[in-house]
């Protein structure tokens, strides 16, 4: 460890929380939606502004996943995996933020509804 | 190349593919923080390519890739590709980082955020998930501290194996 160490990982962190500080703030207001895909194809649209608390099932790879969904956030409750990374992550809300589940090959995006009309149009 | 230097590679390349195979049994490191490993094999990386050099380097990263594929993930499926991006630009980052003022340290801390940016622009192109990029300061910020740690094995475990070998 020597002082251009120092210098390089300053730099990195620096741009690391300004970004993060950025990116924060581009989290879109408004209702939201959570897209559901398995191999790229859109399986189920949940409609997080119902702010309802329900249980949802879809077809992974490896089997059934079980997708919460509880006010305005969702997470992935139950799925088999060797390593269950897309369950431990927990919830999420923002329109950054995204489930990956890998050995399911499901996805999860959250889009705010407004994104979604200008793409329509 | 002589046979010492044959003899010394594949030792170091078996070693690679223990590392990896034993971080995959051991769960503190491994999935603890979803996205975020540490990567025991890639001191063996960082020790090669102090020992010997950027060809050298690759060679024993591809191989440790295609052999992790054969034994462990399986072959030209989605963890395969994400393991290659991800060495290709680490190696890539630590032959040029090696030439400037950083130690081995700072390159090995280079060379494990690139690993973690090689990933994330595969898992884009391959997911079709722009989003992703949002998680990369995360995971930059992750692959500072696991790059620091790896770091410091290789300095230490290197000192030892010049002393020996």
């Amino acid at each position: 460890m020597n002082k251009n160490d120092g210098i390089m990982i300053g730099v990195i962190l620096i741009l690391c929380l300004l970004s993060i500080l950025i990116f924060a703030k581009w989290d879109k207001k408004g209702d939201k939606i959570a897209i559901v895909y398995y191999q790229d194809e859109v399986i189920l649209t949940i409609d997080l502004a119902k702010n309802e608390k329900k249980d949802y099932q879809v077809m992974g790879k490896n089997g059934t996943v079980i997708i919460e969904v509880n006010q305005d956030k969702i997470r992935v409750k139950q799925e088999n995996s060797p390593l269950h990374i897309c369950s431990k992550q927990g919830y999420i809300s923002k329109n950054t933020e995204s489930i990956v589940c890998l050995p399911n090959q499901i996805v999860i995006q959250i889009q705010t509804k407004n994104a979604i009309d200008t793409v329509v149009h | 190349m002589t046979y010492q230097k044959i003899t010394r590679l594949s030792m170091l390349l078996t070693l690679s593919l223990l590392l990896s195979i034993l971080e995959s049994m051991i769960p503190i490191f491994n999935g603890m923080i979803p996205g975020i490993k540490i990567g025991l094999a890639n001191i063996i990386l960082v020790m090669v390519l102090y020992l010997y050099g950027a060809k050298e380097t690759f060679a024993i990263a591809l191989l440790r890739v295609l052999l992790m594929g054969i034994l462990r993930t399986g072959l030209f499926n989605i963890h395969f590709f994400f393991s290659l991006a991800g060495t290709i630009c680490s190696v890539g980052i630590m032959t040029f980082a090696k030439k400037t003022k950083l130690s081995m340290i700072g390159v090995s801390i280079l060379g494990s955020i690139f690993h973690s940016i090689g990933q994330i622009i595969i898992a884009i192109y391959l997911l079709h998930l722009p989003n992703l990029i949002y998680y990369l300061p995360w995971m930059i910020l992750g692959s500072m501290i696991t790059g620091a740690i790896i770091g410091y094995f290789a300095k230490t475990v290197l000192k030892q194996f010049k002393n020996t070998l």
